[in-house]
């Protein structure tokens, strides 16, 4: 016996080299004999993914159609019809020189009377009225668009404590603006916590079947992991395989859903770019540019998930 | 070769299953270990495998004191001990050469030895053509003769035999019997656990015979005497 115990000793080395080629053989051997256990694991892996990935993909086209409805908000600075054509070209130099604003624009006052004849083209009592009076009524009209919406009470602030812009001021048009933009900032917050909260709730339904899917593959395999053990076989030699099959179902299960969120994303840009117009947003190139932190993160949290379930099922078994 | 002194087993509940048991076995003895049902002869089996540990006492098992073994040690017991079960416990999920050929591979031998050694222990029990059939796929008799081969592939010392003629018809016990001698013939020492008479009667070897965890009888020459 003593003897023996000096021939394990011996083949301790040889032990550990061989290990890993036999657990892949192993893991190999048991994923393709019980396909039909791992095409539902990888299936099952596979759906809860892809709804994550599908709420990365409402929270990304949400962000855009709100991004999309801000660069539609603008602040409008009406001049009183006396106001000169220099005057008004030192409060647009003046605004132009300002951090915060993108870019001004120069309505003058035969443009913003052509605009609303335009407008109301199928209104002819204003039209009519328009016709009534011999002067233009308009004056001109700087349009202002700010990087952030939060900036657009500065250009008003700011025509408002100047006493010489004061003076030529006949209106400016952003107190609806405001409404319109405090509410949308309101609607992309909710929006962001709803899509979140629904997005975390996903994953902890996601977590608890992956885990009792894993749980009932082991339970299934309690007689064998017994057997293994009356043979000789050490805690780590059983749990080898079966954990390296969780990785290789997690792998599976991410490439799977990479194929399938890439083709989503392709057959579902003509309708996205239709939904949000000439916003420069396309899904495929939204899952390009993320790719790494979407599926990345995924396939780190499935594999996690998976071999630390599988890790934790087995302990049970293994006391034999 | 396998000494047990003064072990006894005591289960929560205050069940004694063994008592005071002192059995010492030598190398190349066959001893047949009979008693009726719940007698402790598969606690003792448990306990010679270190599934379950003594509540007092000392097992010695080629001078070493497995009694309080660490966990970590018993892939290394058990490597050395061939073990033939009633229920026959082979793999599902692999053929006949793979459930053979697993107590090689956790043991860490070489894959060409393996290639070498699995065919040898499978033609001893007569299964040489049968190697790439799955358990199901073979009789019950088969199945025992494959538990056999793999009990035998690393060339244990002791072979424990726990009821292996239970699920069997006579001509394969019979059959099972004859290759256990066999094996003891080439200088393993088995440890046969059965309630089978004839079978006890026939082997006209050693008898330790158990009745309500305790050793009643224990002859060189022995008979089933419940």
């Amino acid at each position: 016996m003593l003897s023996a115990i000096s021939k394990e000793a011996g083949i301790y080395y040889n032990m550990i080299f061989s290990s890993l080629p036999r657990i892949a053989k192993f893991s190999l051997q048991n994923f393709f004999r019980n396909i039909w256990l791992s095409i539902v694991t990888i299936t099952i892996i596979v759906l809860t993914l892809f709804s994550v990935t599908s709420l990365i993909f409402v929270n990304a086209i949400m962000d855009q159609a709100i991004k999309l409805v801000e660069s539609k908000v603008d602040v409008s600075v009406y001049f009183k019809p006396a106001a000169t054509g220099e005057q008004i070209l030192a409060v647009q130099t003046y605004l132009e020189g300002q951090s915060y604003v993108k870019d001004v624009m120069y309505v003058s006052k035969s443009e913003a009377l052509a605009k609303l004849r335009e407008q109301y083209n199928d209104s002819p009592l204003i039209l009519e009225s328009l016709k009534e009076l011999d002067n233009n009524p308009l004056g001109d009209t700087l349009i202002v668009n700010t990087y952030e919406t939060k900036d657009y009470q500065k250009v008003i602030d700011v025509m408002e404590a100047t006493p010489q812009f004061a003076a030529l001021v006949d209106n400016q048009s952003f107190d609806d603006n405001s409404y319109i933009i405090a509410k949308l900032e309101d609607i992309s917050k909710q929006i962001f916590r709803v899509g979140w909260g629904i997005t975390i709730f996903f994953a902890l339904i996601s977590l608890l079947v992956i885990v009792n899917t894993i749980r009932i593959a082991i339970y299934t395999h309690r007689d064998e992991i017994g057997i293994m053990k009356l043979v000789g076989a050490s805690n780590q030699f059983v749990r080898g395989p079966f954990v390296m099959e969780a990785f290789l179902y997690a792998i599976i299960g991410s490439v799977i859903t990479f194929i399938l969120a890439y083709l989503v994303a392709t057959f579902s840009d003509p309708y996205v770019v239709g939904l949000l117009g000439q916003v420069d947003f396309t899904l495929l190139g939204y899952l390009t540019n993320n790719m790494l932190m979407i599926f990345g993160g995924e396939l780190v949290g499935i594999v996690l998930i998976s071999v630390i379930a599988t890790s934790l099922a087995l302990r049970r078994y293994l006391r034999v | 070769m396998l000494q047990f002194k003064n072990v006894s087993k005591i289960y929560t509940g205050q069940q004694t299953a063994l008592k005071d048991i002192n059995l010492h076995i030598e190398p190349g003895e066959f001893v047949s270990i009979v008693g009726q049902s719940g007698t402790g002869k598969t606690t003792l089996v448990k306990m010679i495998l270190a599934e379950e540990r003594p509540s007092s006492g000392h097992i010695i098992i080629g001078g070493w004191d497995i009694t309080n073994i660490k966990q970590r040690e018993i892939p290394t017991l058990r490597k050395q001990i061939g073990v033939v079960f009633q229920d026959f416990k082979l793999l599902p999920r692999k053929t006949l050469f793979e459930n053979v050929a697993f107590a090689l591979e956790v043991s860490g031998e070489a894959q060409a030895k393996i290639k070498e050694i699995v065919p040898q222990v499978l033609r001893i029990v007569g299964l040489e053509g049968k190697m790439s059939r799955f358990p199901n796929q073979i009789s019950g008799g088969e199945q025992q003769r494959v538990v056999v081969a793999r009990s035998l592939a690393h060339r244990p010392k002791i072979l424990v035999a726990d009821e292996p003629t239970g699920n069997l018809d006579s001509i394969n016990s019979r059959e099972i019997i004859e290759l256990l001698k066999k094996i003891n013939d080439f200088g393993t020492t088995v440890i046969l656990v059965t309630h089978n008479r004839e079978i006890v009667n026939d082997l006209n070897r050693r008898v330790i015979t158990l009745e309500d965890g305790i050793v009643i009888s224990d002859k060189q020459r022995g008979r089933y005497l419940l």
